[in-house]
């Protein structure tokens, strides 16, 4: 289920005032199974580059390869409606996208559409809501009378339901308060770990540095670098260039590395392993 | 001493029976800078809502610079508290940059005369200058918060309330906004700035952090007082800066730093 | 969307674009009177010659009026042979398989036809030289003198124009919408009748949800201001009455009225022609 880009440029209002090339000569593999992260600065072409992955979109050239899946540039959407279900998109502040009567009904919603037998997804919607942090009694309440924080989860479930292999999330801490938000990022690990495979467009170099196998920088439609977050944050010139900040305990790490301290900066992944390191620098017992 | 801004036994709910604001008693100072801090739900944002009037409490009352907040001193009050709130578009009235600005100076029956210069003189001020005749549609996020600013600006207001101002902003307007919040403290020495948020690394530097949990107050101090109380903010759902945290864990483990500036724990770590 | 003329502002400035919209709204309720009251020959000859002078001066392409009224053919074609049905007055033009077609429905079809043609012209030359938001306070500013019945004047124009404001983020929204539920497999071109009314349904219950909020936060937004609907309020954009707005107004004026005079009194001309001479 790896995903790969070939040659893909995408132009939005072509031959009008308006046109705009968002993406120009991507090529790119994301491989099945990693925890990836996307980033760049706002307009460099993230959302583009993704809404590509489900055929939301699909090329002006080039062409995306999502497992047998080949979208051709400027393909009809007819057909590409299968790989919806199996490329799910979480799009920012998703709890807008709530209309149903019941969390039930709207976690259904998404099966429904791809005609599932709706006797195996009310087997699995069980675990499913419990996956994402709720439990059986919100089934039968109005998605309406729900937190914000709920009604995110309700939608996620949503996606979940139609039991994607690559789940795409856009910002989906947005707004969540420090609990809420790394809940949310645990949930994406223990979903990694369960195989599928998670893009995850963000401006949260934390979690990216935290939770991600690999990032790909954005710059004006580019592919700027495709590494691993540490390499990625340890690319001064590109940081500077693009005004991304590494995450705090990296930029610390470096501070301490230049004043002398030996720390390996590949082992650091947030404090805690930043302050492990420092700990084992200084000799201290465990 | 008059606060700018006091609340005695302040009641509300939404909904009968789930209390959102609960007996409480906030004193803030004025000329300070302070910051609420407070997970999703705490009653932060019911708390200056309350404020403007803009909810009505059930029980208890609530003082702005002294003056008791009724049905008769509410557009009094409003003069005195500018808020910019969560969503950049919701508040954004006007159909360009300029009517944004004019649409407070219009309701205080500013001159038309005199209307341009303010508008002009607080577009300079948030760096909005050259966009004044833009439409939202072509504003970014953080923009469209400065022009907020802007306009609440032009009011000459004596407090201004920050309500999660920059939570839906990416981090380019996160930082806008953050460096036009610290560039008011300097311009505006005495002004009262509130800011309503949950991202702890605003709240570090505040003259005073109010911790709401629940629709109380569950502490109050200075920023080194609060953020030595590690384990207690994430029991309420919230968190500690990086700085606060990793000196948290060293001293657990017996490096022990006493303060909380980067540069001195580079020194005393590298010793 | 963006070929059809009716209804769109475009950015030109000519002297029509710089007229006062109030006169431009009175002088289109004075033009739409006289296309609509009888006429003469004389008449058309002048209304027409009128609404192309004004097209060419705002610089609306007679093309696009053409495109805003192509959706009326199929109207005209049924009215077309509704006329010629009904209409057996005047002299037989011709006859088809033994069916006399007569002068008069010919006449009455093209009539119709001219007069709506005219109005679709001079309501775009209205909106193309105008900005909405501009018609808005024009309105306002023409229903003021109606507060004294209690009419919200003021409400109604503040309301529009933040109508108007919106209009690009509610397409940026419904967009949003669209794409969030075409992720979860929403296809609105497939599916059967009930399908397709849940898939529209899963749009537009989210676009009210997301309208309510927003009302409430624009009214928390506007109140936190100082707003007072019914408190005094001093204007920003002021519509300012210039020479050029009376003069213009004359000139409809005229042009309506002499219209006006042809259709009542046909042989009104001549008659000054002889007392003159």
């Amino acid at each position: 289920m790896s995903v790969i880009f070939k040659a893909v440029t995408y132009t939005y209002l072509p031959k009008t005032p308006y046109e705009h090339q968002a993406l120009r000569d991507i090529n790119l593999t994301l491989d099945q199974g990693k925890f990836i992260a996307i980033i760049g600065h706002t307009g460099s072409g993230k959302s583009t580059l993704v809404q590509h992955i489900n055929a939301l979109l699909t090329p002006s050239t080039g062409e995306v390869q999502v497992d047998d899946f080949v979208i051709h540039a400027n393909d009809k959407p007819k057909g590409l409606k299968k790989l919806r279900k199996k490329a799910g998109m979480v799009f920012q502040f998703p709890e807008y996208q709530l209309f149903e009567e019941t969390v039930y009904k709207d976690i259904m919603f998404g099966p429904k559409n791809f005609k599932e037998d709706t006797k195996t997804i009310d087997e699995k919607i069980h675990s499913i809501i419990q996956l994402v942090g709720l439990d059986e009694s919100f089934l039968e309440r109005s998605p309406f009378e729900l937190s914000g924080g709920q009604k995110r989860r309700v939608a996620i479930a949503g996606i979940l339901a139609m039991e994607p292999d690559i789940l795409i999330l856009d910002e989906p801490t947005a707004g969540l308060d420090p609990r809420g938000a790394s809940e949310m990022m645990q949930l994406f690990q223990r979903l990694n770990r369960l195989g599928k495979t998670i893009i995850l467009v963000t401006h949260e170099m934390d979690y990216v540095l935290q939770y991600c196998d690999e990032a790909i920088v954005l710059k004006d439609g580019q592919v700027a670098k495709q590494a691993s977050p540490a390499e990625v944050f340890s690319d001064e010139s590109l940081l500077q260039a693009m005004s991304i900040e590494a995450p705090d305990c990296l930029r610390f790490a470096k501070k301490l590395q230049k004043a002398g301290l030996s720390l390996d900066l590949s082992l650091i992944r947030n404090t805690e392993s930043l302050a492990e390191a420092i700990l084992q620098a200084k000799g201290v017992q465990r | 001493m008059t606060y700018a801004i006091e609340t005695k036994d302040l009641c509300f709910s939404y909904e009968p029976g789930k209390i959102t604001v609960d007996h409480l008693n906030v004193k803030i100072k004025q000329g300070s800078y302070t910051v609420i801090l407070g997970r999703n739900g705490s009653g932060k944002s019911t708390f200056a809502k309350l404020v403007l009037g803009l909810l009505s409490p059930e029980s208890g009352s609530i003082h702005v610079e002294g003056i008791e907040l009724s049905p008769e001193t509410v557009y009094e009050i409003r003069n005195k508290v500018g808020i910019v709130f969560q969503n950049p578009d919701n508040q954004f009235i006007g159909a360009t940059v300029r009517d944004d600005i004019a649409f407070g100076l219009e309701n205080h029956m500013v001159p038309r005369e005199k209307m341009d210069g303010i508008i002009e003189e607080y577009a300079e001020k948030v760096g909005m200058v050259k966009a004044l005749d833009k439409e939202p549609s072509h504003l970014s996020g953080g923009q469209k918060q400065r022009v907020a600013i802007a306009g609440v600006l032009a009011m000459s207001p004596n407090i201004v309330i920050f309500d999660e101002a920059t939570s839906m902003l990416d981090p380019k307007g996160k930082r806008d906004v953050k460096e036009m919040m610290n560039h008011l403290r300097k311009t505006f020495p005495s002004l009262t700035v509130i800011s309503i948020t949950h991202d702890v690394d605003v709240a570090r530097f505040a003259d005073e952090i109010i911790v709401f949990n629940k629709g109380k107050i569950y502490a109050q101090g200075t920023p080194e007082e609060i953020f030595s109380r590690e384990s207690e903010l994430v029991a309420i759902h919230l968190d500690v800066p990086f700085c606060h945290k990793l000196r948290s864990i060293l001293d657990k483990r017996g490096i022990s730093l006493s303060d909380c500036d980067e540069e001195e724990m580079v020194q005393v770590l590298c010793r | 969307m963006k070929k059809l003329a009716l209804g769109r502002y475009i950015p030109y400035d000519t002297i029509i674009h710089r007229l006062d919209p109030r006169a431009k709204i009175i002088g289109l309720g004075a033009l739409l009177i006289a296309i609509f009251l009888p006429m003469t020959a004389w008449g058309y000859g002048l209304l027409i010659a009128f609404t192309l002078l004004l097209l060419k001066l705002t610089k609306v392409k007679l093309v696009s009026v053409y495109r805003s009224l192509k959706p009326m053919w199929f109207m005209m074609l049924f009215l077309f042979v509704f006329n010629v049905l009904l209409v057996r007055s005047g002299e037989i033009l011709f006859t088809i398989f033994g069916y006399s077609v007569y002068q008069n429905a010919i006449i009455q079809t093209i009539s119709i036809f001219l007069r709506l043609s005219m109005m679709v012209s001079i309501t775009t030359v209205l909106t193309a030289s105008t900005k909405p938001l501009d018609l808005t306070y024009g309105l306002e500013s023409l229903f003021s003198p109606l507060k004294v019945i209690r009419f919200p004047a003021h409400e109604i124009a503040m309301t529009i124009s933040i109508a108007l404001r919106f209009i690009p983020t509610l397409l940026e929204e419904t967009e949003k919408i669209m794409k969030a539920q075409a992720s979860r497999g929403v296809d609105l071109n497939e599916g059967k009748l009930n399908e397709k009314i849940t898939a529209i349904v899963s749009l537009i219950i989210p676009l009210f949800i997301s309208s309510f909020q927003r009302s409430e936060d624009l009214a928390n937004a506007m109140e936190a201001r100082g707003y007072n609907p019914s408190g005094k309020r001093t204007r920003y954009r002021l519509l300012k009455w210039a020479n050029h707005d009376t003069g213009a107004l004359i000139i409809v004026f005229l042009i309506a009225g002499i219209t006006l005079l042809f259709g009542l009194y046909p042989n009104w001309l001549n008659e000054v022609l002889v007392w003159l001479v």
